[in-house]
């Protein structure tokens, strides 16, 4: 399941990002790595969605989302 | 870092010989600037770093040990640089800028750990910093952090940490005197570790220790990791519905968030025109007065009162003019900025732009071009990646502003009195269709490493930006604009006085000449068989194309005086529009309406105004204003020769 998917307001678990490059690693300095514990809290525009991680609250466009792979705790 | 490419300090500038130099790093929205506005109050400005288009501010912070050289480095996620700023961040942190910090200040925001943790987690790995830098930690936002569960403080996250960590409340000035202890070296750190710490013994290694000197990013995750399991839930809040949250649930969703991005974009439009003309006007007639009062005052000749009054004292005068537009709009945009509704413009307006390399904060300095080019350029500074500021700074000219419509309009009610709304109707769209076109040119040549990524962004909560960092961000970069931008605009004010004071045929007296005899006229008169191919060979549109350069208001006063004619009072027909339409009619071998709407196109895209290109100057540097405004002027030249010779064959 990706994070695309995941409904809003639903706790999920990072199991895989699958973004190569400096937005990978981008991602991955803003905490969106492997383990984090993610919660989509609002959509936007063209797919694009807004996650948790803890306080704080990054979006994401409807794309990379589809590219963070999940699991429900 | 410690100069710049286009200013060294000295007398004005704040920069202190031999005091410590200490850098303030953190990620974007963690305080960190008003953390720096709060510490060194009036004692800064803002400069490129060398070799860059990157602003960075220093200052002198006086601390109750001594004054300490304080730099602003742009905010940065990471010390793996993905842009100029971050790269001059790395520079500024590291030493590489040949400037090595004796103080490496890691602002960290209390609310958004984690993120801070990798930053400090790359400087403190080995081989990072050079030997003598000191790293202390301020802790920013604990307010906000506490009322979102997190009870971690400053003592906690130093005991962690092993290093110096002091809490800060960036707007209020709150814990600086602290922080200047620490960084001086005088701290004494809190030993009242908390109980539920492992003692000293019992601490994790990892935490002891710094993250291992790698290119492997997972080593400093997870470094991040076991210090984040050493504080355990004190430093990491659970997910909870904020204020922030609440607002989002509405200005995220598309029909709600762009009619209120559109009427914010109004309001900054009606500011920049409508509120501050009155203020811009008063400031004119002021300096106008000012003239008069001083002009029997002035020794020697009458040509040297000429060139006080109405060269240095007009140029000044333009110069002072245009602050309270660019106060009203900085303002606006540290407002903007500060309160956190930016991001959110980025994200309701990035599919938009994205298809340009661009994120959706590109939209607010090209709508703000339409009120005026100069705060618009200023706006730029919205964007945190420094070539996307350049990609829009060289585009936003071609926005039209409504210096021009006067322009349009007379040349309109000139040759198609009947369609004059259609032809100004069409210059906007054409301006439109510039603007697009540039950056879309610009992207496919120049700036294809603008590579359009997803979008990736950190929303910083909502916050009420405070008043003394949003007055300070004013002072300074007005007083910026009138250092940089200023020079270049009262020189090209001096430079034009004297064409149009030196008589070159005739009898004439030093500034007592008829423009057509002077070194103006003669000018216009050699520029004009240049602008033969666009149906424009006449000396008067000539002349006044090269005034409208000063400033595109003053292309109609121009042209009356070019006619020896009083300006109209409106833009109906009027003398200059007979004058007017029987020069194009000359000059273009009867395709008058095909040279007036070449002229239309030439005035929307050639070299903006003077202010516009000090602005540029200002935010680019010299060499990338003068490309800009000649490669405008060949784009202008180049669409207004399409308009004519197209235009005469239909």
């Amino acid at each position: 399941m990706d994070l695309a998917l995941l409904p809003l307001g639903l706790d999920a678990v990072v199991a895989r990002v699958d973004v190569d490059g400096p937005l990978g690693a981008r991602l991955a300095e803003l905490g969106l790595r492997p383990g984090a514990r993610v919660r989509p809290t609002h959509a936007a525009a063209a797919g694009a969605r807004v996650v948790a991680l803890g306080a704080d609250r990054i979006a994401l466009d409807r794309s990379t989302c589809g590219r963070v792979e999940i699991v429900l705790p | 870092m410690t100069s710049s490419c286009h200013e060294a300090p000295g007398p004005g500038t704040t920069a202190v010989i031999g005091a410590p130099v200490v850098v303030l790093l953190g990620n974007p929205n963690a305080g960190k600037s008003t953390l720096f506005n709060s510490a060194t109050g009036a004692r800064q400005h803002v400069v490129n770093a060398p070799g860059t288009t990157v602003e960075v501010a220093e200052g002198t912070w006086r601390t109750a040990h001594g004054h300490v050289r304080l730099v602003d480095a742009p905010g940065t996620y990471s010390l793996v640089a993905r842009s100029p700023d971050e790269a001059v961040a790395a520079r500024a942190a590291t030493g590489a800028d040949g400037t090595v910090p004796d103080v490496l200040v890691v602002v960290a925001d209390a609310t958004t750990l984690p993120r801070s943790l990798v930053l400090l987690g790359q400087v403190l790995a080995p081989g990072t910093l050079g030997e003598r830098t000191r790293v202390v930690v301020a802790l920013t936002m604990l307010d906000t952090a506490r009322a979102q569960g997190v009870t971690l403080d400053a003592p906690t996250l130093s005991e962690a940490l092993g290093l110096p960590v002091v809490g800060v409340d960036p707007r209020s000035g709150a814990g600086l005197g602290m922080l200047a202890d620490a960084v001086l070296g005088d701290a004494a750190f809190s030993d009242a570790g908390s109980d539920d710490l492992p003692d000293d013994d019992a601490a994790p290694a990892a935490v002891r220790t710094p993250p291992p000197a790698s290119d492997d990013a997972p080593d400093v995750f997870a470094w991040v990791g076991t210090v984040l399991e050493v504080l355990g839930d004190r430093a990491t809040p659970r997910v909870r519905t904020t204020l922030s949250d609440r607002v989002d649930a509405a200005l995220l969703r598309p029909w709600v968030g762009l009619p209120v991005f559109g009427l914010v974009m109004w309001a900054l439009l009606w500011l920049a025109t409508t509120a501050t003309a009155p203020v811009m006007d008063g400031v004119g007639r002021l300096v106008t007065w000012l003239g008069e009062l001083v002009r029997p005052l002035v020794p020697g000749p009458a040509w040297v009162g000429g060139l006080v009054i109405d060269g240095v004292l007009q140029g000044v005068g333009t110069v002072l003019s245009f602050l309270p537009l660019l106060a009203i709009v900085f303002g606006a945009i540290a407002v903007l900025e500060d309160s956190g509704y930016l991001a959110r413009v980025a994200v309701v307006t990035d599919r938009a732009v994205r298809r340009l390399g661009l994120d959706g904060r590109a939209v607010l300095p090209l709508i703000l071009g339409f009120g005026c080019n100069v705060p618009a350029l200023t706006a730029t500074r919205t964007l945190p990646d420094a070539r996307a500021r350049l990609l829009v700074g060289l585009v936003v000219p071609m926005t039209t502003c409504p210096a021009r419509l006067t322009v349009y309009l007379l040349v309109a009610t000139a040759v198609v009195p009947e369609h004059a709304a259609t032809v100004v109707a069409a210059a906007y769209l054409t301006s439109v269709v510039l603007v697009v076109g540039g950056a879309w040119l610009l992207r496919s040549t120049l700036f294809r490493d603008l590579v359009p990524e997803g979008l990736v962004l950190a929303l910083p909560a909502y916050h009420r930006p405070g008043l003394r960092s949003t007055a300070q961000s004013i002072a300074t970069r007005c007083g910026s604009f009138v250092r940089r931008a200023g020079t270049v605009i009262v020189a090209t004010l001096i430079v034009l006085w004297v064409l149009l004071a030196v008589p070159t045929t005739g009898d004439h007296a030093i500034a007592d000449v008829p423009v057509a005899d002077s070194a103006y006229g003669a000018v216009a008169h050699g520029l004009a068989p240049a602008l033969a191919p666009a149906g424009l060979d006449d000396w008067h549109v000539a002349g006044a194309l090269v005034t409208g350069i000063v400033a595109k208001e003053v292309v109609v006063g121009a042209l009356a005086q070019a006619y020896a004619i009083d300006e109209p009072a409106d833009a109906g027909p009027s003398t200059l529009t007979e004058h007017l339409r029987a020069s194009l009619e000359v000059s273009s071998g009867g395709a008058a309406i095909a040279a007036g709407l070449a002229l239309v196109v030439l005035v929307l895209a050639y070299t903006p105004c003077v202010a516009t290109i000090g602005e540029q100057r200002r935010l680019f540097g010299t060499r990338v204003a003068v490309l800009a405004a000649l490669g405008q002027l060949a784009v202008a030249w180049t669409l207004a020769v399409v308009v004519f010779q197209v235009g005469r064959l239909l």
